[in-house]
This record gives structure tokens, C-alpha cells and sequence, in this order.
């Protein structure tokens, strides 16, 4: 399907090339044809290529290779995250609408984009409860059939949507942990405020079928992970403000590995630290992990930083430290085996892209959204 | 009476027409003259001042200690801030400005008064239902915790409990006084 | 924006409260750490934040009322230790639930250590079968 629009857009633009070369003698001519315009179609996303999103506007869709803006999502002022659905060559948005902007009759909704013409094809109304926080995990899919959308009320649920009959299943009541993220066989995991992660499991009808807790294994107060987790296979990684890295696997059971610290004494005696919106980023082809490493003290987990530090998880050890020339509070890394990686900064945002292995850069996209705080890979 | 009892009895003698109109009105002739941070004037006020003459007596008996500029993201109970303050968008550091709705959800830390060296529960109160209104953005996170621990948590739209949770700006109420910061 | 007032009433009262009560400490630490959500006066925002009047009353003298009111997230996950825990348990009862109390032992840290680590997983579902066969099954649900 993509390479069909691939070859018809290349064969449009080598028609455009041939009538450019014959133009001189065309214009002399008496039947010259004015220019009517057209709109384009987008091609099959590739895997360098991600998404904006920000306050208030986003879903600005770039390409990481060339650097070209491929076309825009529509959002909704309050949302903060999609999911593409390669599958279905869909893009699922939540949102939030008043019937007056900011005001009047309020409606959630998913609204179900069609990937090629990003055209709304049809919409899902959900509980009017969707969490209005700036992260990733609060869409995702479950299995191949269902998508979970974080709620906050602020009492905590998800709503469970089933894309292929496009209808509202239900609402699982998840008490005191948050977010979806997804993880195989029908289930999602959650990251929960007494220090343990939640594994939730769907039937075939999206009505929740399992429930287990891990052990503890992280202190709120001391020391807690940031609420944004790291896809590897079978599970994710977890980060601590501290810098105390956690593998969670997930099969029959929930296991926590050992931590280790991103940071070695030398490290932390010059105060270096883990900070900012999006503040690291991780590719599970290479096993690389990014992160954004500022100098500052405790609460300063969203500092942006002024480097980003390159590790091998296997090994645990650093790769490399790359200085920025301004500081960035948002990292993302493509999902393929030869990565990108791309570090948010400047105002209006623009996008540095890297070589994630070498840390060399490629270039800069300017203009990535006038809002835009935070990027996701496709 | 130390200097701090001194200025906040002056203070308080000097405004009587004033706060017949209630705090409100007081909260925000302090915060639009700017006189608090503009010539660095320590002044006893009113975080947890928006009080009646009716109980003004024992208001003054525990008023907080104040010092720095509302308008300012340093101010000590912007400790945990995360959004647009209030007092640059038609409102004050307490009260939520013109159409708008003060949200009753919120979240409370703590933050510690440079005036007289103690911890304060701070509320931080969003003001909903109309577009952001984008000026004085102030992010700080003392004690600022993640998303899935909400009670403790900047990161929300805090527009919980209101008609809209459109998102305006954000005020910081002091609810009281505390030994125990976190 | 009647409802608006109400609350913004509330909130000035808890105020006047909180003038002359700085020394009170469990008061002090369920506001830090509950009164966000379930407001100065218990009052909540239901349906999504559960009012903390009456009802905790009459749960806890339930049979598994107890066990339950230590275990579910907002109070298990709160911040502060099993004595002060205990405390806020205690004042949360006496404030709100005056009525409600019969004979109230208070809790002790020692209880809520006893059953606060012991995981909730699905509060709403332990909720429900608490009130099952009890006349606040209607207003549960």
C-alpha cells in the first residue's frame, strides 16, 4: 500500500521535473495550462520519523532524514499524545472538546485519522475524563485490537476503546497507579504511588481479566522513577531522579532486576543529574540508553540539560557525553536499528538530529511546532 | 514586639478602609502596585488573609510574614509552581482573576518563608474555563513528585471540580503553618 | 458558579480554622496530604473524589471497615509514617464521621502498619463488597 503511493508521487513529481524542462516553449504556446493546485498524501511514515506535541497545539510529523515537515494531525488543545496503528494505517488521537472552546458542553473523544490523507474518519466518544498531563504513555495500544486511555479525575482509570468495532468497551477503575503502558499478550503496565508497578490484563472482549502487583522495589519519597518508561522487549525500563536505572520483565511473573546507577561516584560528586520534560530516550535494537544530565541538586528532576549521556544497558557502562550548545529538556531515539536521535531546544522548538550511536550531528530542523515541548517517535 | 510584629501592625493600621472590601481587594493592591518586590519593602500580608473585619482580630494574630514580589516566579510560595500566576493575568497570588472559576481540587506542598525562616503548606489552586493565559510561566519543583502520584504532582491540569478544565493560570494559598516541610 | 462560591466559602472557612490551629498536627498533615482532593471540610467532589463525611464513619465499623479505610491508596500511599498515618486516620474520623462513631477505638500505628502494606489492588471492587447487603450500596455506586 505505501509503496503504491510512493511510486505515484515520485512518477507526479517526475512529471512535474519534465514539464519545468519544456516550460520555455510551453509558455509561447497559446493552450498553457494554469497551475491548479493539488494536496498531497502522505507516504507510509518510515522510522525516522516522529511527531511534535505541545500545549495547545501539535502533531506536526517530520521526517528525521530529510528534515521535511510531512503533514499535521489534527489535536485537540488538551491533547498530548497519539497513537499510530501501522497495522490499521491509522492514527488514534484522544481529545477534549467544548462546544465554545474553552467553555460548554465538553466531549472526549478518540478520533481515528486516516494515515495517507490524515483526514478524521471517525471518532469514539470516551468517558469525559482523559488525563490532561504532557506524556507519552497516556494512549497506547492493547493487544491488536484494543487501544487504553489514561484518565484523571483525579481518581485514576483507563478507558478501554476497541479500534476494530470503533466503540467504547469500559472503564477499568486503576486506584492509585497511572498510565498505559503496553506490554504483550493483552496487557499493560502502570507505575503506582507505594513504589510497584501494576500489570493489567485484558480478556478478548477488553474487559479486564488480571490484576498482579510487583513487590516495592522503589521509595516515593526517597527516591522515585519518573513516570516515564523505557519500551525493551517482554517490558521497560524504569528511571529513578537519582539515576538509578531498573529493568522490569514482565512473562508469567513481574520481575525487577537489581538497579545500577548512570552515575559513578566522580559523577555524582560534581553533581550531575537526570533532569527535564522528556528526559531520556531508549533504543532496544542497539540496547542504547540517552539521557539528559544537567549539574544541580535534589528536585531538580525537571532541570534541562546541558549534555547528553550515550550508555550500553548490557554492559552498564557510558558510551559518550555530548555537550549541547543549548541546554534541551527533551530527548527522544528512533525505534530502528540505526538510530536517530533527536534533542529538542530553542524557541520556537527546533529538533537536532544525531547519529545516536556516534553522537554526531546530522542537522537541525527548525520550526518543529510553535508549541512544541515534546517528541515522539513513530 | 520584634521588627516583623512592628511593620505588621503598621501595615495593618494603615489599610483598615481597605479591607472592609475584603482581601480580594487588599490581595490585589498589594500585587498590582508591585510595591512588595519592586522596592523590596518587607511587608506582613495576606496569604491566608482573604478575611472579613468581622475576623480580622484573629487573622492578625497569625498573619504570615511576607517578602518577595507576587509577580515574581522567585516568590517563596511559588516553591512547587508549575504553570502562569494569576497575579500577572488579572488576578493575585490568591484569588483567581475576572470569569474565571477557582478550582476546589488542587494539589498542597510546602515551602519555606524567607520572611521568618518557617514551612507553609502551600494550595495550589488552578483558576479554569478560559484559554491559558500565557504570561509570567513559572515552573519550579521543590518536592514535586510524578504523575502517578497525583497528590503531589505539578505535571496536572489541576482543573478538577470546575464547569471547564480549560487551564488560565494558577494562584498559591497558604493553608497553614508547619514543622514538618514535604 | 453558585457551586463555585460555596466552595470558595469553604475554603475561607478552613481558613479562619486554620488560623489558630497550626499546632494541631494531624489536622496540619491531612491537609498536606488529603485536602487537595478531599477539601479542608471532607466535602470532596463527588462522584470522582469521595466525600470524607459520614461514610468513612460507617465503614469503618464494618466488619474489614478498618483493614479497608488503612489500605486503600490514598491513605496506604500517603507520605508520613504509621504513627502520623494513624493520627490523620483518627482525626479524618472525628471530624467528619462524629455521628457515625460508636464506641471508636482509635487506630494505633501499630494496626495501620499491620495491614498498609498488604496491597489493595482493586479498591472499587473491595469497596463494593464491604457495602454489599449495606444500606450505602446505593450511594456507592
Amino acid at each position: 500500500m505505501g509503496t503504491t503511493i510512493m511510486r505515484n508521487r515520485t512518477l507526479r513529481r517526475l512529471g512535474t521535473a519534465v514539464a519545468l524542462l519544456v516550460l520555455p516553449a510551453v509558455l509561447q504556446a497559446a493552450d498553457f495550462e494554469p497551475e491548479l493546485g493539488s494536496v498531497e498524501t502522505m507516504d507510509e511514515p518510515g522510522p525516522h520519523w516522529f511527531v511534535t506535541m505541545g500545549f495547545f497545539g501539535g502533531g506536526h510529523i517530520f521526517d528525521g532524514d530529510s528534515g521535511e515537515m510531512r503533514g499535521k494531525v489534527n489535536v485537540s488543545d488538551y491533547t498530548t499524545a497519539l497513537y499510530l496503528d501501522r497495522e490499521r494505517s491509522t492514527i488514534y488521537v484522544p481529545g477534549t472538546f467544548y462546544s465554545r472552546g474553552t467553555y460548554g458542553e465538553r466531549t472526549d473523544v478518540v478520533v481515528f485519522n486516516d494515515a495517507e490523507t490524515l483526514a478524521p474518519v471517525a471518532e469514539v466518544e470516551v468517558p469525559k475524563k482523559l488525563a490532561v498531563v504532557f506524556h507519552r504513555a497516556v494512549i497506547n495500544p492493547i493487544g491488536d485490537r484494543f487501544i487504553g486511555l489514561y484518565n484523571m479525575t483525579p481518581a485514576m482509570s483507563v478507558s478501554i476503546v476497541d479500534v476494530e468495532r470503533r466503540r467504547f468497551v469500559g472503564e477499568i477503575s486503576t486506584a492509585g497507579c497511572g498510565f498505559v503502558y503496553p506490554l504483550s499478550g493483552r496487557r499493560f503496565m502502570q507505575l503506582c504511588g507505594d513504589g510497584t508497578v501494576q500489570v493489567i490484563g485484558l480478556d478478548r472482549n477488553g474487559a479486564e481479566a488480571s490484576r498482579e502487583r510487583s513487590e516495592a522495589f522503589f521509595d516515593i519519597d526517597g527516591d522515585p522513577v519518573f513516570d516515564l518508561a523505557l519500551a525493551k522487549p517482554d517490558g521497560w525500563l524504569l528511571v529513578s531522579f537519582e539515576g538509578q536505572v531498573f529493568e522490569v520483565t514482565v512473562g508469567d511473573e513481574i520481575e525487577i532486576s537489581e538497579p545500577w546507577s548512570l552515575l559513578t561516584e566522580g559523577d555524582a560528586a560534581e553533581g550531575w543529574r537526570v533532569g527535564g520534560d522528556q528526559p531520556f530516550a531508549y533504543n532496544a535494537e542497539t540496547g542504547m540508553l540517552f539521557t539528559l544530565m544537567h549539574q544541580g541538586g535534589p528536585d531538580t528532576h525537571e532541570d534541562p540539560g546541558t549534555e547528553v549521556w550515550a550508555f550500553n544497558v548490557s554492559t552498564q557502562r557510558r558510551g559518550y557525553r555530548l555537550p549541547l550548545e543549548e541546554p534541551s529538556g527533551t530527548i527522544e531515539a528512533s525505534t530502528d536499528a540505526d538510530p536517530l536521535l533527536y534533542v529538542m531546544g530553542g524557541f520556537p522548538a527546533g529538533v537536532h538530529v544525531y547519529r545516536a550511536v556516534t553522537g554526531r550531528w546530522l542537522h537541525t530542523i527548525p520550526e518543529t511546532g510553535m508549541s512544541a515541548s515534546h517528541i515522539q517517535a513513530f | 514586639m520584634g521588627l516583623l510584629e512592628k511593620l505588621h501592625a503598621r501595615f495593618w493600621s494603615g489599610i483598615d478602609a481597605g479591607i472592609t472590601k475584603g482581601t480580594r481587594n487588599l490581595a490585589k493592591r498589594v500585587s498590582r502596585r508591585g510595591f512588595v518586590g519592586r522596592l523590596g519593602t518587607l511587608l506582613v500580608g495576606a496569604g491566608a488573609l482573604p478575611l472579613l473585619p468581622v475576623v480580622r482580630e484573629a487573622a492578625a494574630a497569625t498573619a504570615i510574614p511576607e517578602m518577595g514580589d507576587p509577580q515574581s516566579c522567585d516568590y517563596w510560595r511559588y516553591c512547587a509552581f508549575g504553570g502562569n500566576l494569576c497575579t500577572c493575568c488579572g488576578g493575585t497570588h490568591t484569588s483567581c482573576p475576572p470569569g474565571t472559576e477557582l478550582s476546589p481540587v488542587t494539589w498542597v506542598g510546602t515551602c519555606r518563608n524567607p520572611a521568618d525562616g518557617k514551612h507553609y503548606l502551600i494550595s495550589y489552586n488552578d483558576c479554569c474555563g478560559k484559554e491559558m493565559c500565557g504570561r509570567c510561566y513559572c515552573h519550579r519543583t521543590e518536592g514535586d513528585k510524578p504523575i502517578y502520584y497525583p497528590s503531589k504532582s505539578n505535571n496536572i491540569l489541576w482543573c478538577f471540580g470546575t464547569e471547564s478544565h480549560a487551564y488560565h493560570c494558577t494562584v498559591a494559598l497558604v493553608l497553614s503553618e508547619t514543622d514538618k516541610p514535604g | 458558579m453558585g457551586r463555585a462560591l460555596v466552595l470558595r466559602r469553604v475554603l475561607l472557612l478552613g481558613l479562619l480554622i486554620a488560623a489558630s490551629s497550626t499546632a494541631e498536627e494531624p489536622k496540619v498533615a491531612y491537609w498536606l496530604h488529603c485536602a487537595g482532593c478531599h477539601l479542608l471540610d471532607g466535602s470532596g467532589a463527588p462522584p470522582e473524589v469521595p466525600t470524607l463525611i459520614a461514610e468513612p464513619g460507617i465503614i469503618a465499623a464494618l466488619p474489614g471497615g478498618r483493614e479497608y479505610l488503612i489500605r486503600i491508596p490514598g491513605v496506604a500511599q500517603a507520605g508520613m509514617d504509621n504513627a502520623r498515618l494513624a493520627g490523620v486516620l483518627n482525626y479524618m474520623l472525628e471530624a467528619f464521621s462524629p455521628e457515625e462513631l460508636n464506641q471508636f477505638t482509635p487506630f494505633s500505628a501499630e494496626e495501620v502498619g499491620r495491614h498498609r502494606d498488604r496491597v489493595l489492588k482493586d479498591p472499587l471492587k473491595a469497596r463494593a463488597r464491604l457495602l454489599a447487603g449495606h444500606q450505602l450500596e446505593a450511594q456507592a455506586d
